[in-house]
């Protein structure tokens, strides 16, 4: 425990030296457009229901980018996840997918807004439940097809690619010892491949979770959006208030960070026996 | 007395990166006895394990045939459990559920499963380590560990690859003894691949002597001593050196010198 509390401070002496630089630094320079005081920022953070440049508050734009990366990510897992399980444990599906995949991973998930827009136009959550108005309607709307679309193209690749390395990677002894043992196909599968690609898996749900952050940007940059992080970051920078763009950026740091953290602890508690893995 | 394997005119190539062919085994003739202890004795790369895994089913011969009382082996199959050169326990589960991994597979009822594992931790001498993880373990108790896991699922031939090669001197004497006792409290029949002379000596009833490239039998010794043999007995000693002569005389072209343990 005392451990775990030594290198919880030590990440975060960085962190805070990049604080005091930018405090010394912003009085020194003393141009906002260039680096805002800290303080015009951080009164965002404490203030976090107060109403913003006509966005809503801080907390309800977190609120909605949260929900959108959630959806996005939630749906390219729960197809990459088995599609990367399956391509990494037989080798004829490998061959099927592994082509198209090579292809498309390269293509970053803002390249396709064009055509994303253009399939999806204005679908959004409120479409799909069939409402055209209301207090509801406009929470909805809120939650595009083509943002979660981009978002989903931004978790999918890390995914699947790594699901298929974690497979990949159980050391044949483990299969060799189970068929000796007299393990059928299915014992083969969920009783050797998937516990011994665990550690890996969960690995790749997280770099999953941060890169659909990162494409969380790309998406709310999309015309009709009007609300969300990325968003605020955009239109901030419009309105050149500086301060609230490095506001959407903390956020944005923080919970990717948070929620990072959150997998990595789990990995650590539940697959403590990698490490001793030779 | 039953054979419980017969290998005849075996040979196995590989095919090797850049698309050549390598003999891996060439003109393999062997037959196991029931409650045969028999040691598989070479150097480094003579086909020793490609042998063993083609006993175990895990391996197609090239051509030839691997007969197990009376039927060719077709793949891997419970009556023929295989300790492995490597590291194979299951990192993820305890060393008890380890060792109940092929009783798992024949679908036994977890009760009795956790009767008969406790049964062969025991047999091992691991009774305080049940539910430790195998990283817990000193390389000697893993060892043991895997030894248990093949045992449980109460195979009839065993096959073992090394399974003392990573151990220091005197846990490697020691396993030996256990697994002699084994052997004989519970009248299995088991072909063991070791690079130990000493350890062949000590072991066996018969030490078959492969050279490598291509991976051949080239002389099979009768161990005629009764068991428990002492090291220091002469006759122990006089062996040991015929070996190694015939082993250094082998394997002189290759450059490669024996040494004794
Ligand atoms: N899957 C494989 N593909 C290609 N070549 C192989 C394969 N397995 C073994 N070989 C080759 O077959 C030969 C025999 O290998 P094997 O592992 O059986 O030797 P060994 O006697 O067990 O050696 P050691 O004592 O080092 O374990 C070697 O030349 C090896 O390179
Ligand atoms: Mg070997």
């Amino acid at each position: 425990m005392g451990r775990f509390f030594l290198k919880g401070a030590m990440s975060l002496i960085l962190p805070l030296c990049l604080l005091l630089a930018w405090m010394h630094l912003a009085g020194a320079i003393d141009n906002p457009m260039v680096l805002p005081p800290l303080r015009d920022v951080f009164s965002q953070f404490l203030h976090p229901g107060k109403s913003v440049i006509g966005l809503g508050s801080l907390f309800q734009n977190v609120a909605v980018s949260l929900v959108r990366v959630t959806a996005g990510y939630f749906v390219a897992v729960l197809i990459a996840l088995p599609l990367g399980i399956l391509m990494g444990a037989s080798s004829r599906a490998h061959g099927l997918f592994q082509g198209l995949i090579g292809l498309l991973r390269p293509v970053p998930p803002i390249a396709w807004v064009p055509l994303v827009l253009s399939w999806f136009g204005m679908t959004s959550f409120a479409t799909l439940v069939g409402l055209r108005s209301g207090p509801h309607y406009v929470y909805l709307s809120n939650f595009k097809m083509s943002m979660l679309f981009i978002i989903f193209l931004g978790a999918f690749f890390p995914v699947v690619t790594s699901a298929v390395h974690a497979v990949q990677s159980v050391p044949r002894t483990y299969v060799d010892s189970a068929r000796v043992l007299g393990a059928r196909r299915r014992d083969l599968f969920w009783k050797v491949l998937l516990p011994g690609a665990a550690p890996t898996l969960v690995n790749g749900l997280r770099i999953g979770m941060g890169s659909a952050w990162t494409s969380l940007v790309s998406a709310e940059m999309l015309p009709g959006s009007i609300s969300g992080v990325g968003y605020l970051i955009t239109h901030a920078y419009e309105l050149a208030r500086i301060d609230l763009v490095m506001t959407g950026m903390m956020s944005i740091g923080v919970i990717g960070a948070f929620l990072d953290m959150v997998f990595r602890l789990f990995g650590e508690e539940r697959f403590a026996w990698q490490h001793q893995v030779k | 007395m039953g054979q419980v394997l017969a290998v005849r005119n075996l040979n196995k190539a590989f095919l090797s990166e850049k698309g050549t062919s390598v003999d891996a085994l060439q003109d393999i003739d062997l037959v196991v006895d029931e409650n045969e202890f028999v040691c598989l004795l070479g150097p480094s790369g003579c086909g020793k394990s490609t042998l063993l895994r083609i006993v175990a089913g895990l391996e197609h011969p090239s051509s030839g045939s691997v007969v197990y009382r009376g039927e060719a082996i077709e793949g891997p199959g419970r009556e023929r459990g295989m300790v492995f050169q490597e590291y194979s326990l299951f990192p993820w589960r305890t060393i008890l559920d380890n060792i109940g991994l092929g009783l798992e597979f024949s679908g036994i009822s977890a009760e009795k499963r956790r009767r008969r594992s406790e049964e062969y931790l025991a047999l091992v001498g691991l009774e305080r380590f049940g539910s430790a993880y195998p990283h817990e373990l000193s390389g000697g108790m893993r060892q043991r560990a895997a030894i248990a896991r093949a045992l449980a699922n109460n195979p009839d031939l065993l096959l073992m690859d090394e399974p003392f090669g990573a151990l220091d001197a005197y846990t490697r004497i020691l396993l030996q003894q256990e697994l002699l006792r084994i052997w004989q409290e519970r009248r299995k029949t088991i072909l063991f691949v070791t690079h130990g002379v000493d350890e062949a000596v000590f072991l066996a009833d018969r030490i078959v002597l492969m050279s490598s490239s291509p991976g051949r039998i080239c002389r099979t010794f009768s161990v005629d001593m009764d068991r428990p043999r002492k090291r220091k007995d002469p006759r122990f000693g006089q062996l040991t050196d015929t070996i190694l002569e015939e082993l250094n005389a082998e394997t002189l072209a290759g450059g490669e010198s024996f040494s004794p343990v």
